[in-house]
């Protein structure tokens, strides 16, 4: 187990061995993380190498208030964020769709692995991948997502349940889920 | 039932949410090369331009004393500088004295043979720079005087007297001249080996002759230059004998633990470097020299051992890394091999190395040198010898590795890390051989080591130590 706060102070000073050690305490979940927010593992090694040189140009600014891996996380958010809004320029015409909510039996859930999730959610178009993971994952507001992806609450709104169909089908079409209960929700 | 259920949100945060996986381990070594950058960015952007300035220069001032040779070892016209006499141009004085002379033929054939001789002295030293302190000595008021005694005169005997007259004092004042210019001369020559002295004015009073009673100052606006080449250019090329590393040294702090266990070796090669440099004599034994050169520092490592190079993900493109005493090289994969991942092994002590036996690395790390050298001669003769010693930049200019296998090249990438600029240090003998005045022969054993690491990377330490026998050719200008 590392020293976090002896390591952050030395990594602010550019320490190299104490940027290895928190490198390698932290890069699979930040990999985790960035695999969650990309098409593939190329664009998530990229977003990792970015998220963990900003991580380490702008650690003297982290004023232990609060998790050092929740800092950490939403720099390799923002770095995922960036990236999106610097290559989707065109915007999804704004609809609002009624979701119908599919509940997926528990026994079914412990036969699917992560890593099939993971394909899943990488297959989803870019848009619809970042406000599922946003919203869905971390847990921000259709307010929170429309600011940091420039869009408005409905676009995020929209885009969300159009996900979550996506989703939804795939996840029947590959483990071939029985449909127990519909209920039908707004978004 | 419905208690067991969980819609499409819970399924995708609960296995995603905490989702974790290994990254591929080139990658903090990319972060470790892109943070250095970043560092180094501002200060490389500064030492560049100065560097490039400083080059620029170099080239401005050789191209400058290469196109203006005939500037030089000469005495300015307005370096001698005539005080208590109203003097105009030289020029005009010659024609006056020649006009005078001319016309004294004209109304004088008697004294033809004189003044023949005298009217040739006037020619031939009027041709010459130094004409113009012969000239000087028929000065104006003196001229005026006899070009009004020259003035056509009724009597044929009075105008032979003032003839006589005027060429007697000719003839002293050639005299005054000659000594004036033997003066300059043994002045000139004397400055040869006092280029150091500060000599801004003299007033001197070198005549005997006292019939013009004056004294003549001489005001220098610059010490007169050295006539033996001052500044000089040379072409040089070196074979260079690279300094071996040492193998217990390691790139990089992550892979550092897993280098000691197999005979991973780091050779360095013969290279070569060339370049010109241009010299300038500061003093009768000291001459200061800069000017670019091309070195290369080139080490082969075999039975390298790699990191990333699982057959299983045997695909070109792939990214692999190797830890050598000059640091982390970073490689990608082109083609197949038989090489496995150095990381799979969990016991690696006592490991036989076959998996990266065929395994050979070749870096290449090449400089723009610019160097600063100053050589004190200690022999200045037909072979002359001198102390050399200097400090250079030196400028990243290439930066390549290359992997093979049996021959066969398998991956290409570089040293990751490498400073955009480093500094060294030189010491050397130059023995010369003076082929023509301007042309000398020069073979010089040097040694060189840089100064900082040539890794940014603070776990290298790399200061590679150089041999070279630097053979020149130097050309001497004015």
């Amino acid at each position: 187990m590392i020293n976090l706060e002896e390591t952050i102070q030395k990594c602010a000073s550019g320490d190299r061995k104490a940027q290895t050690t928190l490198y390698i305490h932290f890069a699979s979940k930040m990999y985790g993380v960035c695999l969650r927010y990309s098409k593939d593992s190329a664009e998530a090694e990229d977003n990792l190498q970015d998220g963990f040189i900003r991580v380490f140009l702008k650690i003297d600014q982290f004023r232990f208030k609060g998790s050092f891996e929740g800092w950490m996380r939403r720099i390799m958010v923002n770095t995922a964020l960036e990236k999106f809004r610097k290559n989707n320029h065109l915007f999804a015409v704004e609809d609002m769709v009624v979701y119908e909510n599919v509940q997926v039996a528990e026994e079914t859930i412990s036969s699917i692995s992560a890593d099939d999730l993971l394909k899943i959610i990488q297959e989803l178009p870019p848009r619809y991948r970042m406000v599922f993971n946003l919203y869905a994952i971390e847990g921000y507001s259709h307010q929170e997502i429309a600011k940091l992806m420039n869009i408005n609450e409905g676009t995020s709104k929209s885009n969300l349940s159009r996900a979550r169909t996506i989703l939804q089908k795939k996840v029947i079409d590959e483990f071939g889920l029985e449909k127990n209960t519909v209920t039908t929700t707004l978004c | 039932m419905l208690n067991e259920n969980k819609d499409i949100d819970q399924l995708f945060r609960e296995k995603l949410g905490d989702f974790e996986k290994t990254p591929p381990s080139f990658l903090w070594t990319n972060i470790q090369v892109r943070l250095d950058e970043k560092q180094n960015g501002l200060r490389f952007t500064m030492v560049k331009t100065v560097g490039i300035a400083a080059a620029i220069l170099l080239a401005f001032l050789a191209g400058w004393w290469i196109t203006n040779p005939t500037d030089k070892g000469t005495i300015p016209q307005n370096s001698v500088a005539i005080q208590n006499k109203i003097i105009p141009v030289a020029d005009t004085l010659s024609k006056k004295t020649t006009e005078a002379v001319e016309r004294l033929s004209v109304n004088a054939n008697p004294v033809a043979p004189v003044h023949s001789i005298n009217t040739q002295k006037v020619d031939k030293t009027s041709s010459s720079n130094l004409s113009t302190l012969a000239t000087f000595a028929a000065n104006t008021s003196f001229i005026n005087k006899i070009n009004d005694k020259a003035e056509p005169k009724t009597s044929e005997l009075e105008l032979f007297n003032s003839e006589k007259e005027f060429l007697s004092k000719l003839q002293s004042k050639f005299k005054l001249a000659k000594k004036l210019t033997d003066w300059i001369t043994t002045s000139k020559n004397d400055s040869t080996t006092n280029i150091g002295s500060n000599l801004k004015s003299l007033n001197i009073n070198p005549f005997n002759n006292t019939s013009t009673g004056e004294t003549i100052s001489m005001a220098y606006n610059n010490p007169v230059k050295n006539t033996s080449g001052r500044w000089s250019l040379k072409a040089e090329i070196a074979p260079i004998f690279n300094g071996q590393p040492q193998n217990n040294r390691q790139g990089s702090s992550l892979f550092s633990g897993s280098q000691n266990y197999l005979s991973q070796k780091t050779q360095s090669s013969n290279t070569v470097s060339a370049g010109m440099m241009a010299g300038y004599k500061v003093g009768k034994h000291l001459v200061v020299k800069s000017g670019l050169v091309y070195n290369k520092i080139r080490q082969t490592t075999s039975h390298v051992n790699l990191m990333g190079a699982n057959p299983t993900s045997n695909i070109p493109g792939y990214a692999m890394s190797a830890s050598t005493p000059s640091g982390q090289v970073v490689l990608t994969r082109k083609g197949n091999s038989s090489m496995d991942d150095a990381m799979n092994f969990s016991n690696l002590s006592g490991i036989s190395t076959s998996y990266s036996a065929n395994g050979e690395l070749n870096q290449n790390i090449e400089f723009i040198e610019i160097p600063l050298q100053a050589t004190y001669k200690l022999i200045s003769q037909k072979v002359n010898v001198g102390l050399t010693g200097g400090i250079s930049t030196n400028i990243l200019v290439g930066n390549s590795a290359n992997l093979s296998e049996n021959g066969t090249g398998i991956g290409s990438g570089e040293t990751a890390s490498m400073r955009h600029i480093v500094y060294s240090g030189a010491i050397g003998i130059e023995v010369g051989y003076e082929i023509t005045n301007r042309i000398v022969f020069t073979v010089e054993p040097r040694l060189k080591r840089y100064i900082n690491s040539l890794s940014s990377n603070k776990s290298v330490n790399f200061k590679p130590s150089q041999m070279e026998v630097v053979t020149g050719l130097s050309y001497s200008f004015n």
